[in-house]
């Protein structure tokens, strides 16, 4: 066998020792990178599930208010000028001041003129009404049980990630390295032989690289944890996406027709809504509001408002949902990119977030809207 | 093939939203029970829709949440793990120190 003259050895394991250390350094600085990332990904992945979380409460909020909303329905229906349709009164002459019935009397907010009822109908065995009854009331308890059961796992999955972005925020690797050398200088205190003093720093700088190159691999297989977890949420999110608007849509519709039987009974002062409307033009408001005549005009003209901040209520409804499902889908993709080595971009994930984070927003200021209406 | 829940959906908005105003147009009281009917189905049809996709997906929520509470353990185990490496390394330290200076005395 030919062996090969010592100056080439030298050279070839020179040249191998160059290359191993540029791709030890090349790989360590890949690391340093991957780490900054994973912190933004789970940083993302904390926003995203957050807002899950406070989507599952905001269900079940709604879910309580709409059976609140439903008990006072029921009661205000009693009321036969309830089931008086403003917007399509019934004729002059079957209506009259003789047709109101006894222990119907409205309060008289507006002004004490002679109203217009429908005409009484004969006597039945019980005040028709709509009814609510235990089984729909445990449906609901199940309900709200279900959405907090979902706002649970999203906590959970919001706690995971606070965890995942704490660890890879640290740098153990550092800790380790520091503690090494310490340790090497003790050791070469105590034990004084030659030439270790310059190979502590090597030794801890490796043990280091090995915590670091440790950390690396366990963010990857916990970020491949987040994704199991989040393929599962997905699954069941996109299954349920259609109930999560229809619990938001019903209590917008909830709310609605309470308001609408509160604007029939005159219970509410409905002016307030527009109070201010002429001030900016020099106008204000003549007193026509007194005017009998003119009463079931703005009450259905009011009921017309609150019907179509009900459509709009029901549009946001279904914004939100959609929005928060394209957040979920496309942190999912970024997940994918970083284990794939791609350059990850959150841009696109930020904006289905902010879309469904503004619709939310939407949704609970509409509410408060409503609640002071009310 | 059942319904689907839009259609149900529809149908129970339309109902709750105009439930006194077509009440309010019954003549008779058939006509009453027909509206009533109709109302109380479409609440049934709408609790066990919704009913029915919660319940399917129950048992996958409660597991995932499980297993993100174990997962969550588990790393901050190890975030303890490497905490603990650092710990031993700056008490071994200490005794090397120790033992220098005694050997020192």
């Amino acid at each position: 066998m030919r062996r090969l003259p010592l100056f080439s050895i030298r050279a070839l394991s020179l040249k191998r020792a160059f290359t191993c250390l540029l791709l030890i350094f090349s790989f360590m600085a890949q690391l340093g990178c991957d780490r900054q990332q994973a912190v933004s990904l789970a940083g993302v992945g904390v926003e995203t599930s957050t807002t899950l979380f406070t989507f599952y409460e905001t269900l079940a909020q709604h879910t309580n208010e709409t059976r609140e909303m439903e008990v006072m329905w029921v009661a205000l229906s009693k009321e036969e000028s309830a089931r008086h349709d403003p917007c399509n009164p019934p004729e002059p002459q079957q209506a009259s001041n003789a047709n109101h019935r006894e222990g119907n009397a409205i309060p008289a907010t507006l002004s004490t003129a002679p109203r217009t009822y429908p005409p009484p109908r004969p006597a039945r065995q019980r005040p028709r009404g709509p009814d609510f009854g235990p089984a729909h009331q445990k449906e609901m308890t199940d309900r709200v049980a279900a959405l907090r059961s979902r706002a649970s796992m999203a906590r959970q999955l919001s706690n995971f990630l606070t965890v995942l972005k704490t660890y890879s925020e640290s740098d153990p690797g550092a800790k380790v390295e520091e503690a090494a050398n310490k340790l090497g200088g003790a050791v070469a205190s105590l034990v004084p032989i030659p030439g270790i003093v310059s190979v502590i720093p090597l030794l801890s700088g490796f043990a280091g690289d090995l915590k670091r190159w440790q950390q690396h691999k366990n963010i990857k297989e916990q970020l491949r944890v987040v994704q199991a977890g989040l393929s599962k949420v997905r699954e069941f999110y996109a299954k349920e996406a259609g109930a999560y608007t229809s619990i938001l849509q019903d209590n917008s519709v909830s709310a609605t027709m309470v308001l609408q039987e509160l604007i029939k009974l005159e219970l509410v002062t409905t002016w307030t809504v527009f109070k201010k409307l002429p001030e900016p033009y020099g106008m204000q408001w003549a007193e026509v509001a007194d005017d009998p005549e003119k009463r079931d005009e703005f009450k259905c003209a009011f009921i017309k408002l609150i019907r179509l901040r009900n459509d709009r209520f029901m549009a946001n409804a279904k914004s939100a949902t959609d929005n928060l499902q394209d957040a979920l889908n496309d942190f999912d993709s970024k997940i994918t990119d970083f284990l794939n080595k791609k350059t990850v971009s959150w841009e696109s994930t930020q904006a289905a977030l902010g879309r469904a984070k503004f619709y939310l927003k939407e949704i609970n200021n509409m509410r408060s809207e409503k609640e002071s209406d009310e | 093939m059942s319904e689907s829940l839009e259609a149900i959906d529809e149908r129970y908005f339309y109902l709750k939203l105009h439930y006194n105003e077509m009440m309010g147009k019954c003549q008779t009281a058939a006509q009453e029970e027909v509206v009533d009917t109709q109302f109380t189905k479409s609440v049934k049809d709408h609790d066990d829709a919704l009913n029915k996709i919660f319940k399917e997906n129950a048992a996958a929520v409660v597991q995932l949440r499980n297993d993100l509470i174990a997962n969550t353990g588990a790393l901050k185990q190890q975030m303890e793990n490497d905490n603990q490496i650092v710990t031993i390394l700056n008490t071994l330290t200490a005794g090397g120190e120790l033992a220098k200076d005694l050997l020192d005395t």
